[in-house]
């Protein structure tokens, strides 16, 4: 037996140490790493670009064309081929020119300017307005002439009327719903006895007259609040500011429809700072307009936040619990095991099938049920179901379900990353099982908990499809939590902003003047999405450090 | 002394804490209780689809009533009638100058009769009812025909209204008050039903032998009848009522024509029909030939084609027409029903491009047919038989959905049939009684055949699989699931495709090759992209790439391919850098590969793509795409290079990388370099010139890859999707595959290098085979989630159930059927359970995939401990 092979050694040749190296192959595998890297970041880099590009007031560009035509705009879009050079220019004032957009050949254009003047208008209806201010009428009599003095009028006036604006628009939405709800109560009341005593009964004729109350006094209510308002809309009614479009055209705007106005061309980086902060204000805040395209997202945001605190206070319990049952009482076995399987796998079903379940087990199982037992005169009276339909329990419900193997799937994890050694230790000392379930694991598999909790959170912001079922709608101002008893409304539809992104982006007439927004709730949801992600983080990190300095 | 004293002195409580010992029992109860529930409920969602699906596959349930004798026959002209809600029946009764008796189906209590004098029917010899709105045609023995309202016409009664006593009716009861007659339906509503027959005006005489058949379809402006006498002559009428705009008159106009018998018919025509639409008249004598034509112009009408509704020696017995108005029924004396539609194309279609054909076929089963009858509100169809059975099929999908049992029934064959108009009641009728029956059809529309195999839909030229659930009233829905599951693969395939080699390779980069200081900082951002919602991707795919990739297809195309070669040209240039700079810049290789490598590659991939353009497709790939113009040999080049190139790369290893090891002994490193850039260079020429070989024999032999893998560009298709998706699946891929490398124990590493292995050779030979099950699992789990992807797929495919292959066309996933229209199927309709029968198949689906994944994933955890 010698050490030496009988074979003669292979020669060591130059080129084959350079195959083995495989550089081409390292190569490609570098490639699809830096190409996942650089999809995901330009990706997210791009939706934040023109998410927060949105309400930027861009100047405007007086556009002159050969043939005498001129628009006024915003460039949204330059395109270069090879035989031609165009731009789009967002020309607004769809009223008059029937388009929002409009591709110019720079051939075609014989002059272009930023005109001092050139104002952008976001009003109330009819989208966003172009023009160059010509004078502020009230009624008859002409307030101010020339863009200057007009300008500084309508800056002094404008406030005054859109506050009353805005009381009106409260009193309508508030105390008149209030009154609605009223007249509402008071009808079911009368069905409800109805339903329950025959229309031969103490109670019918009680309920009956309950109702008659309570129409005459709402009627009388009513009839105060139109006088309010009335007297409010008077006092604003009159007010125009005259526009002329680039084209020479006279436009007239009432004051109490101009939301936003910014003249671009003449404002200081701080002033287009200003109304760059006011028109992400009035996203955050207001109620949308004009079929989800334009105006706020509160009732959006408010929803999703609802939808995902109630699916967090939901799927926390039941997860901490199956977890538990799981790892610490559960004896092992192949039972066990294929749960843990099914789990597993269950957290890899589509969330359109959660979607179904709840539609067909939620909403028209258990909810129609419920309808049945306690809201049968809303059902008589109007055909209308409570709980049977959609709403913002069913969907928080079905969300629970889905993210609920996530968190199962976390706290197990973190359940079996306390150390044996630990929980010995308590046995040891006298402590009782739960004792030690309570005091020492939980406490150490917080950090995991939580994680799996934050992140069942963020799959449950984003997620739509499911919701899309069971009672995300298009439009829902009543809040699902609001100030009118009982505060939290769990029936209620509710407005999702994942799902306003699919509903504006897809079904709004008019996709492309809806574009911007829907690039600023993407970034929006996707910026709440990061930093609940962002949270997990480090609230894992947290945890984590207060607990390792603790062990043993 | 029963406390012993301890060392301390101090007395120790040695039992527990009895709260102790209850704190852990009602944990234990709680915890076990809450935690087999979740579990249990969390599992329910699989049995709960099942649930809602399985009633589409369950039997349909008839059950007999009663048989009530009639003192009278009911023979032709007779004609049977029922209610809204099938608890009153009336029979026209043609003896004694006829009259109308109304009865109760349940009891056959007698309600009422009137004489035919009254009703306008006296002499009649040929009725015709529409199911809808009571509307009748009848001829008379003169030859003479009236249209008008005939039936009974139910209203709902509120319980206040009703005569004194009825309130107290059961759901079911039928009671006789004074002249009109109250009744409960099932629902609990009370209705009153009332013997309706109006025929205004005169009636008109265009004919002067006895009308033995008349036909009745509605219009926009009033009824069209078509009526055959005896002498087999059709006269076609229609009946126009407008409104004067300035008188404010109704004024009634009338226009037809008469069709001579034509010499086709050796005998004299029998039945005549036209279609609901009114542009069709069908002429059927016994022996079973029979003609159509068109007659869009009711003044003109022009014969089309004749056919043979009974070949070999039956008779005609009954003839039909179908709910929707598009297919007839033929039945004849042998019991074998035939279903006709007219279809475009064919072989030989008639002047209208249309003809008529035999779709379905049901054989016979008990006897000759004796009478034949339409559902009013589904194509189901109820056919007597010469044995006294009385069975309803389904026309759709062929089904025969109940028979009744023979013994129970009226004595001797059935000569009027019925399907109430809720479904729910069949009545039968002969010489001497009426029988009557309640069902419940179940789902006859739907069957495992029709859902996943080819089904005959009418106006169709053959069977196919569709998916079309929305539509007019009377339109036939298409409920099959395989364009949806053909929709939902296509995705997948397209997107794992994508996806996958970048994941899988990237996990490989990150785990084996990267800097650990840049792996912190760069998986958990791909981790986070995990959680990005599908809902952006969807949108970001459907409305920013689809019209940005339309405009820029070829550009996507070579970059598929310009990319990776530019990657591996760089890969040899860097090896062309001296050894000691280059292990000085070792830290900057990703940097160089991502900064410059790779927008090199976009760069070139824009740069080629006019040229390769020009080459390929003779400068417009979208029209090349249409299929206007152009060899194949382009779409073969590009479908043939993936395989080119690896059959370059088997050439180069097998024969130019064993001759260049023995060759370079002594070779310099600039040597070897340029040796191993000559060889890559060969390989691609090498590659294009095998895949444009392959691509010229195939062309020759006139295949093409259009209509296959490509064709028709559509703005939204399954490459936008592809692309849409991968933003979703490599980051779930990339990290489990990650994970999956780098838990292969280090001390396998450090053996293989210890060895001498390079760290590309550890790489390929060592870590990727240990952790195989584990990159199994990943891809997957990322199989999974793409089956399941539900907003990309709705916002980026297009959302049509198309069935073909083509990388540039739309179709419809399982996901987005479900979201798009299950808030609009009524519940517990078909439309609804088929829908949750597709959760149900997306569930198993993706069931399947995941428990493959997680049984590898065990026993990948399981190896690597063994390591």
């Amino acid at each position: 037996m010698t050490f030496d092979s009988q074979r003669p050694r292979r020669i060591r040749s130059a080129y084959s140490s350079m195959v083995a190296h495989g550089e081409p192959w390292v190569w490609l595998t570098g490639g699809s790493l830096a190409a996942a890297i650089i999809m995901i970041t330009g990706l997210l880099g791009f939706i934040a670009f023109r998410g927060a590009m949105t309400f930027w007031p861009a100047p405007l560009e007086l556009v002159t064309l050969r043939d005498g035509r001129k628009a006024l705009g915003e460039v949204t879009e330059r395109e270069q081929t090879a035989t031609v050079s165009r731009r789009l220019v967002r020309s607004a004032n769809f009223e008059l020119a029937g388009t929002h957009y409009e591709w110019f050949n720079d051939a075609e254009i014989s002059t272009t300017a930023f005109p001092d003047w050139a104002t952008a208008i976001e009003r109330l209806e009819g989208g966003r307005f172009h023009g160059f201010p010509v004078r502020l009428l009230h009624g008859e009599a002409v307030v101010a002439e020339g863009p200057e003095a007009s300008w500084a009028a309508f800056q002094r006036e404008h406030p005054t009327i859109r506050r009353r604006h805005r009381q009106a628009g409260a009193i309508d939405k508030h105390d008149r719903g209030e009154l609605q709800r009223q007249l509402r109560a008071a009808r079911l009341a009368v069905v409800g006895a109805d339903l329950a005593a025959g229309r031969d009964s103490d109670r019918y004729r009680a309920a009956v007259q309950a109702e008659e109350e309570t129409a005459a006094r709402v009627a009388e209510e009513s009839a105060l609040l139109d006088e309010k308002t009335a007297a409010l809309r008077g006092e604003n009614e009159g007010w125009i500011y005259e526009f002329e479009t680039a084209s020479g055209e006279k436009q007239s705007i009432p004051l109490e429809s101009i939301v936003q106005i910014w003249q671009p061309n003449r404002l200081s980086v701080l002033g287009k700072a200003g109304v760059y902060l006011a028109r992400w204000a009035e996203f955050l805040a207001d109620d949308p307009r004009e079929a989800n395209s334009a105006g706020g997202v509160f009732p959006a945001i408010w929803g999703t936040v609802a939808m995902t605190l109630i699916m967090a206070l939901l799927v926390a319990p039941f997860g901490v619990l199956a977890a538990l049952y799981l790892r610490e009482y559960a004896s092992r076995g192949w039972i066990t095991s294929a749960v843990r399987i099914a789990i597993n796998n269950l957290a890899g079903v589509p969330s359109i099938v959660y979607g179904a379940f709840g539609l067909g087990f939620f909403c028209y199982g258990v909810g129609a049920g419920i309808d049945d037992l306690f809201f049968r005169p809303a059902l008589v009276a109007d055909g209308q179901p409570t709980f049977g339909t959609g709403g913002l329990l069913w969907a928080s419900l079905t969300l629970a379900l889905l993210t609920l193997p996530v968190v199962i799937v976390a706290t197990e994890e973190a359940l079996a990353a306390v150390p044996n050694s630990m929980r010995e230790g308590s046995y040891a000392c006298g402590a009782g099982k739960w004792q030690t379930i309570r005091r020492i694991v939980l406490p150490r598999a917080l950090p995991g908990i939580m994680t799996g909790l934050i992140l069942a959170m963020a799959r449950g912001a984003g997620e739509v499809a499911p919701l899309m079922l069971v009672g995300v709608k298009k439009l829902a101002l009543e809040l699902p939590i609001d100030g009118a008893f009982p505060f939290v409304h769990p029936e209620r539809e509710f407005m999702h902003l994942a799902f306003l992104i699919y509903d504006v982006g897809f079904q709004s007439p008019n996709s492309q003047a809806a574009k911007p927004m829907v690039f600023t709730i993407t970034f929006l949801l996707v910026t709440i999405i990061a930093l609940l992600n962002v949270a997990a983080i480090w609230i894992r990190s947290r945890l984590k450090r207060r607990y390792v300095s603790q062990q043993f | 002394m029963h406390s012993r004293a301890t060392f301390t002195g101090r007395e120790r409580r040695r039992k527990t804490d009895p709260w102790v010992h209850a704190g852990d029992v009602l944990a234990r109860g709680l915890i076990t209780i809450g935690g087999i529930g979740t579990i249990v409920a969390v599992l329910a969602v699989g049995f709960f689809l099942f649930a809602v699906a399985a009633p589409l596959f369950q039997t349909a349930r008839i059950r007999p009533t009663r048989v009530t004798p009639l003192v009278h026959a009911v023979e032709r002209p007779a004609c049977l009638g029922a209610d809204e809600s099938g608890l009153v029946a009336w029979v026209f009764d043609p003896t004694e100058g006829g009259r109308v008796r109304i009865l109760s189906v349940a009891d056959g209590t007698p309600l009422g009769e009137r004489s035919a004098v009254d009703c306008g029917l006296a002499n009649v010899t040929a009725i015709r009812l529409l199911p809808s709105g009571l509307h009748a045609a009848c001829g008379f023995a003169d030859g003479s025909l009236h249209t008008g309202r005939l039936g009974l016409e139910s209203s709902f009664v509120s319980e206040s209204d009703l005569p004194p006593g009825l309130a107290s009716m059961r759901p079911g009861d039928v009671r006789a008050a004074g002249e009109s007659i109250f009744l409960r339906n099932q629902g609990g509503q009370f209705a009153s039903v009332e013997f309706v027959a109006e025929f205004p005006g005169e009636p008109s005489r265009p004919l002067s032998t006895p009308i033995i058949d008349i036909d009745l379809a509605l219009l926009g402006d009033g009824p069209l009848v078509a009526a055959l006498d005896a002498e087999g002559r059709v006269r076609l009428e229609s009946v126009s009522s407008r409104r004067n705009l300035l008188t404010d008159e109704i004024v009634i106009s009338t226009s037809g024509a008469t069709i001579e018998p034509t010499s086709d018919f050796a005998t004299r025509p029998r039945f005549v029909r036209i279609s609901e639409l009114g542009d069709q008249l069908f002429l059927i004598a016994a022996t079973g030939t029979a003609s159509r034509h068109s007659i869009r112009s009711v003044e003109d009408p022009e014969w089309m084609e004749s056919f043979d509704v009974a070949p070999g020696t039956g008779e005609v017995a009954a003839v039909e027409r179908m709910y929707g108005g598009n297919a007839f029924a033929f039945a004849d004396s042998t019991g074998t029903i035939r279903i006709f539609f007219a279809t475009r194309g064919g072989t030989a279609p008639a002047a209208d491009g249309l003809a008529m054909v035999a779709a379905k076929t049901f054989p016979a089963v008990g006897g000759a047919v004796t009478a034949l009858s339409a559902s009013p509100r589904s194509r189901l169809l109820a056919v007597a038989e010469a044995s006294g059975g009385v069975r309803l099929v389904q026309t759709t999908t062929g089904n025969t959905v109940i028979e009744t049992d023979r013994r129970q029934l009226l004595a001797g064959p059935a000569r009027q049939v019925l399907i109430a108009p809720r479904e729910n009641t069949l009545l039968a009728g002969n010489g001497s009684s009426l029988a009557a029956w309640e069902f419940n059809p179940g789902y006859p529309d739907v069957s495992l055949r029709s859902l996943f195999g080819r089904v005959w839909y009418e106006n169709y030229s053959d069977p196919v699989h569709a998916w079309e659930t929305t539509g007019h009233e009377s339109f036939e829905p298409k409920f099959g699931l395989v364009p949806l599951i053909f929709g939902t693969i296509k995705a997948t395939i397209y997107s794992m495709l994508f996806a996958t080699p970048i994941a899988l390779l990237a996990a490989i980069y990150s785990s084996q090759f990267l800097h650990p200081r840049w792996k912190a900082r760069i998986k958990p951002t791909i981790e986070m992209m995990a959680s990005l919602p599908s809902v952006v991707l969807g949108f970001v795919a459907g409305l920013v790439f689809a019209p940005i990739i339309e405009q820029a297809v070829m550009q996507v195309i070579t970059g598929i391919y310009a990319v990776p070669l530019t990657l591996v040209a760089a890969a040899h240039l860097w090896q062309l850098l001296p050894p000691g700079l280059r292990s000085r810049l070792g830290g900057w290789r990703f940097a160089a590969i991502g900064l410059i490598a790779l927008p090199a590659g976009l760069a070139l991939s824009r740069l080629a793509a006019p040229w390769l353009e020009q080459v390929l497709f003779q400068g417009d790939i979208a029209t090349w795409l249409d299929g206007r113009g152009g060899s194949g040999l382009g779409g073969w080049v590009l479908a043939l290079l993936p395989l080119a190139g690896l059959s370059a790369v088997m050439i180069v290893n097998r024969v130019i990388t064993p001759w260049l090891r023995r060759r370079s002994g002594g070779w310099s490193h600039q040597q070897t370099t340029l040796a191993s850039l000559a060889t890559f260079l060969v390989g691609v020429a090498v590659a294009v010139a095998l895949a444009f070989a392959a691509a010229m024999f195939l062309d020759a032999l006139r295949l093409d890859t259009r209509g296959g893998l490509f064709g028709t560009y559509i703005q939204r298709n399954a490459l936008i999707v592809a692309i849409g998706m991968s933003f979703a699946i490599i980051p779930l891929v990339f990290t489990i595959a990650d994970d999956a490398l780098s838990s292969v124990p280090d001390h396998l590493r450090s053996a293989s290098l210890g060895a001498g292995a390079t760290p590309w050779q550890t790489a390929v030979r060592v870590i990727v085979p240990a952790a195989a099950s584990g990159l199994f699992s990943a891809v997957m789990i990322g199989l999974g989630r793409a089956v399941g992807e539900t907003m990309i797929v709705l916002m980026a495919a297009g959302n049509t159930p198309l069935m073909n292959w083509n990388l540039f066309n739309g179709f419809q996933t399982l996901s987005a059927a479900i979201a798009t229209e299950l808030p609009e199927a009524a519940r517990g309709s078909a439309h609804y359970r088929v829908l949750f029968l597709s959760a149900l198949v997306l569930f198993a689906m993706t069931f399947v995939v995941n428990t493959v994944a997680e049984i590898v994933r065990q026993r990948f955890r399981r190896r690597a401990h063994d390591l």
